[in-house]
C-alpha cells in the first residue's frame, strides 16, 4: 500500500515534485493516516493504536528479526546523552517506526540514533521537539543501514534555546527521504542542520531543510549545510533547502554543494602510496567525523566507524 | 546632506492618457477570441490555436502553490485593447497623447543615443517600430510579433511555441488565446548587433490585460543585447499581464536579455519566458522587478548544446502590498553545461519576496558546473522573504554549489556610516544600494540609472 509520510509544509510548483514522495510500504495495524494536505503533517507522521512506549533514562538498542515490525513510542525527558540503537538480528525484512519525543525546559539532551537495519528493512524515523527556556537538543542522525528510509523531524524553539541536527547517511541501492523543519519562534533561538552522505550504486536520495523564522524570533540564527558525494552516474541526488524568514532581526543562510570527491585531495593521497579505494574511504571519513566525535560513548563511535569502512 | 531620493520625479509612471481607445474587449470568450483575430487579420492556423489554447486555459486550474490568485476573474479584464494608432516608423507620425508619454519615460531619447532599434507597445497593440537601415541590410529583422506571422510565416511556424507550449500552465494557455502585439527578432548567422534593441511595453488602460509575445532568433555566431522594459499607472482596479518571451540561441551566439519591470502595484504580472541554448551558446538574464501585485516570473534556460551557458543577475524589491514569487528553472542536458546565478531581494513595508529555484542536473551532463548564490535584506519585521530551492543531480562528475543568507542591515554598518556624518536613514540608503549594486552595473548603463531612480523611489518614505 502507498504512503505519504514526508509532505513538505511548503507547497512548490508541481514541476519541482517535492513536496512528497509515496512508499509502498508494507506496515501492520494502522488506524488512521494523517490527511495529506494537512499543513504540518512532518511534525507528525503515522500513527498507531498500538505501540511500545519507552520513557528513556538510558541508551536504548532495538531489534528486529524474524519479519516482525516494530512501533515504537519514545519519550526523552531527562537530561543527558542517549543511544539508540536500531540493529536487524537476521536478514528478514522488517519494518521500523521509531517516532521519538521531546519536551525540553531549560535542560541538556543530546540523542544518538544509529540505523544499522539490514539492507531489506524499511524504516521511518520521526523526531517531534519543543524546545524551551535556555534548552539545548542536539540529534546525531547516523543512517547507515535499512533499505526505504523516512525521517521527519520537526522542532519548536523558543526563548534562547537551541536545536542541532547532524546527519550522516549512505545511499546503496535505496531510497531516503529527509525532511527536516526547524521553527525558531522565540528570541534568541538558534537552529543548525548539518548533512553529510554519499550515495552509491542506484539510490536516491530526497533532502528537504526548512529554517523557519517566525515573526517575533529576534536575534535568532538558523543554518543549514548539505554535502552530498556521489559515487556512481545512477545515483539522484535531489536538495531543497528552505529559508522562510518573517523576521528582520535574524542570520539565516544556507549552502548545499553536490558533486564527486574533490581531485585535489584525492591526488594529494594517492600521491602518498594510498590506494585509490583507500583515500576515497579516508576522504568520506573525514567529512563524517565532525559528525562522527560529537559522539561521546567510544563502543558505538568505534561501531560507526567499523561499519563505514566496511560499507563503502 | 540631502539623499537622493528627493531628487527623483516619481510622476512618470504614472502618467495616464485618456482617450487613446478606439476599440475595447471585456473578458474572454471564443466570439472575443475570433474578433481579436479577424481585427488583426490572421491566417487560419492562428486562430486554431488560439482556440485550442482558451480551451486550454478553461481545463487547467490555479496553481496550488505561490501566491492566491483568485481574485482575478477574467471576464472584467480588458482582454483586447486597440489604441488610435497603428503601428508607426517615425515618433512624429504617434499621436501627441501617446507620444508624449514615451517621451516622459525617455524612449525616443534612448534610441537616438544608445540603440539599434525600439519596439514601443501601447495596450495591446505596438504603436511604434523601428530599427537603424545598417541592421536591415545585414538580414536583421525586428518587427512587431503581429506583423511577423504575416511577413515571415516560415520562421514563425518554425519557433513559436516550440519553446513555451501552450499547455504549460493556465496563463500561458490564457497568453496564447489573446496573444497581441510583442516583438520578433531574427538575428542571421554571424551578425554582431553592437547597440542594444529595445521593446517597451506600456498598460494604459484600466482594468486591462496585456499579452505581447517576444520571439528572438539568435542564429549561429550571433550576438544581441535585447532590453525589455515595462510600466503602467496605478489604478483600483485589477491589470493582468500575461506575456510570452520565447528566446533561442544558435550554435556559438549570444544574447543578453535586460528586463526592468515597473508595473503599477495593481497588476498581476504572470509572465512566462523560455531560453533553448544550443552548442557553444549563451544566454544572460539581467532583470529588475520592481512593480506589480504579484509577479510570479520564473525565466527558464534549457542548455541542451556541449558548453552552453546561462547566466542570471536578479534582483526584486517589494514594498507595501507586493507579493514578487520570483526566480528561475535551468535544465543541463549537455556535457559541460554552466550556469551562474545572482540572486538579491529586498523586502520592506509588509512586501513578501519569494524566490525559487529549480536546477536539474540530468545523466548527460558530464562535467557541469552550477553556481547559484541568493542574498536577502528585510528592512523591517512586517514583511516576508523566502528562499525556495529545489538542486536534482544525476550526474556524478558535477560541480554544483549553492549559498544563500538572509538578514538585516548590520549595526555596526550604520554605526559606522553614522560615525562618518550619514544620518540613520541616509545611512540605510546608502547600504541598500551597495547591496544592489552588484546586479546593477550589470544592467546596460541607462537601465542602471533607471534601477537605482526605481530603488530609490521604493525607499522613499521609508528613508530619505
Amino acid at each position: 500500500m502507498e504512503y505519504i509520510l514526508n509532505e513538505s509544509p511548503y507547497k512548490t510548483t508541481n514541476g519541482f515534485k517535492i513536496n512528497n514522495i509515496k512508499l509502498d510500504l508494507d506496515i501492520p495495524e494502522i488506524t488512521y493516516l494523517n490527511p495529506v494536505n494537512k499543513k504540518f503533517n512532518s511534525k507528525i507522521g503515522l500513527e498507531f493504536d498500538k505501540y511500545d512506549e519507552y520513557n528513556i533514562t538510558d541508551d536504548l538498542t532495538i531489534e528486529y528479526s524474524n519479519s516482525i515490525g516494530r512501533v515504537i513510542n519514545i519519550n526523552v525527558d531527562d537530561e543527558g546523552e542517549y543511544d539508540i540503537l536500531l540493529k536487524s538480528l537476521d536478514d528478514t525484512k522488517c519494518f521500523s517506526y521509531i517516532k521519538i519525543n521531546t519536551n525540553i525546559d531549560n535542560k541538556k539532551i543530546k540523542i544518538n540514533v544509529i540505523n544499522l537495519l539490514n539492507n531489506k528493512t524499511d524504516s521511518f524515523i520521526a523526531y517531534d521537539n519543543k524546545v524551551n527556556n535556555k534548552g539545548e537538543l542536539i540529534i546525531n542522525h547516523i543512517d547507515l543501514g535499512g533499505h526505504f528510509k523516512v525521517n521527519n523531524l520537526y522542532t519548536e524553539l523558543y526563548d534562547n534555546s537551541i536545536n542541532k541536527v547532524n546527519t550522516i547517511y549512505i545511499g546503496d541501492d535505496n531510497k531516503l527521504d529527509y525532511n527536516y523543519h526547524i521553527k525558531n519562534i522565540g528570541e534568541k533561538t538558534i537552529s543548525n542542520m548539518i548533512t553529510e552522505g554519499i550515495l552509491n550504486n542506484n539510490s536516491y536520495k530526497q533532502h528537504k531543510g526548512i529554517i523557519d523564522f517566525i515573526e517575533g524570533c529576534k536575534k535568532s540564527i538558523g543554518e543549514e549545510l548539505e554535502n552530498c558525494i556521489l559515487l556512481d552516474d545512477k545515483s539522484i541526488s535531489r536538495s531543497s533547502p528552505l529559508l522562510m524568514c518573517h523576521e528582520e532581526d535574524v542570520e539565516g543562510a544556507h549552502g548545499v554543494s553536490t558533486g564527486k570527491i574533490d581531485k585535489d585531495k584525492l591526488f594529494y593521497l594517492l600521491s602518498r602510496g594510498i590506494s585509490e579505494d583507500e583515500a576515497k574511504k579516508i576522504i568520506i571519513l573525514s567529512n563524517f567525523n565532525k559528525i562522527i566525535d560529537n559522539i561521546n560513548n567510544l563502543t558505538i563511535k568505534d561501531m560507526v566507524i567499523e561499519y563505514i569502512n566496511n560499507n563503502i | 546632506m540631502k539623499t537622493r531620493v528627493e531628487e527623483i520625479d516619481t510622476n512618470i509612471y504614472e502618467l495616464k492618457s485618456t482617450n487613446t481607445t478606439l476599440k475595447k474587449s471585456i473578458g474572454l470568450s471564443p466570439d472575443i477570441i475570433k474578433e481579436i483575430s479577424k481585427e488583426k487579420e490572421e491566417p487560419e492556423w492562428v486562430l486554431d490555436l488560439r482556440l485550442k489554447a482558451l480551451d486550454y486555459f478553461n481545463k487547467l486550474d490555479n496553481p496550488n502553490w505561490g501566491p492566491d490568485l483568485s481574485m482575478l476573474n477574467i471576464d472584467e479584464i480588458a482582454t483586447y485593447v486597440k489604441p488610435k494608432v497603428d503601428n508607426k516608423r517615425t515618433w512624429e507620425e504617434v499621436p501627441d497623447d501617446i507620444k508624449n508619454i514615451f517621451d516622459k519615460l525617455g524612449i525616443p531619447e534612448d534610441e537616438k543615443k544608445s540603440l539599434a532599434g525600439v519596439g514601443a507597445q501601447f495596450d495591446s497593440e505596438v504603436v511604434y517600430h523601428n530599427i537603424q537601415d545598417s541592421l536591415t541590410k545585414q538580414g536583421v529583422i525586428y518587427v512587431n510579433f503581429d506583423v511577423a506571422i504575416k511577413e515571415y510565416p516560415e520562421l514563425i511556424k518554425e519557433y513559436f511555441t516550440k519553446a513555451v507550449p501552450i499547455m504549460d500552465h493556465k496563463y500561458i494557455a490564457l497568453h496564447y488565446a489573446l496573444f497581441s502585439g510583442g516583438s520578433f527578432v531574427y538575428i542571421p548567422k554571424g551578425v554582431h548587433v553592437d547597440f542594444p534593441l529595445q521593446s517597451y511595453f506600456r498598460l494604459n488602460e484600466k482594468g486591462a490585460g496585456q499579452f505581447e509575445h517576444t520571439l528572438i532568433i539568435v542564429d549561429e555566431g550571433a550576438t544581441l543585447e535585447f532590453i525589455e522594459g515595462c510600466s503602467a499607472p496605478g489604478y483600483n482596479e485589477l491589470n493582468l499581464h500575461a506575456g510570452c518571451v520565447e528566446l533561442f540561441v544558435k550554435k556559438n551566439a549570444k544574447l543578453t536579455f535586460n528586463t526592468i519591470e515597473n508595473w503599477s502595484r495593481n497588476m498581476l504580472n504572470l509572465n512566462t519566458k523560455k531560453c533553448i541554448v544550443e552548442e557553444n551558446a549563451s544566454i544572460d538574464w539581467v532583470m529588475g522587478s520592481f512593480g506589480s501585485k504579484i509577479s510570479m516570473l520564473y525565466p527558464m534556460s534549457i542548455l541542451n548544446g556541449e558548453n552552453a551557458s546561462c547566466s542570471y543577475t536578479l534582483i526584486s524589491f517589494a514594498g507595501n502590498g507586493q507579493n514578487l514569487d520570483t526566480g528561475l528553472k535551468v535544465i543541463h542536458n549537455a556535457p559541460n553545461t554552466k550556469t551562474i546565478v545572482d540572486n538579491r531581494s529586498i523586502s520592506k513595508d509588509g512586501g513578501i519576496c519569494t524566490f525559487r529555484s529549480n536546477v536539474h542536473i540530468g545523466k548527460k551532463a558530464d562535467n557541469s558546473k552550477v553556481s547559484l548564490s541568493c542574498s536577502s535584506l528585510m528592512l523591517d519585521s512586517i514583511s516576508k522573504s523566502d528562499t525556495i530551492l529545489v538542486n536534482t543531480i544525476e550526474n556524478e562528475s558535477v560541480e554544483f554549489s549553492h549559498e544563500a543568507s538572509v538578514g538585516k542591515i548590520s549595526d555596526q554598518v550604520i554605526f559606522y556610516l553614522m560615525s562618518r556624518g550619514y544620518s540613520e536613514e541616509e545611512a540605510k540608503g546608502l547600504i541598500v544600494r551597495g547591496f544592489a549594486e552588484p546586479i546593477a552595473k550589470n544592467f546596460p548603463v541607462e537601465y542602471a540609472v533607471e534601477m537605482n531612480r526605481l530603488i530609490n523611489m521604493e525607499l522613499e518614505g521609508t528613508i530619505g
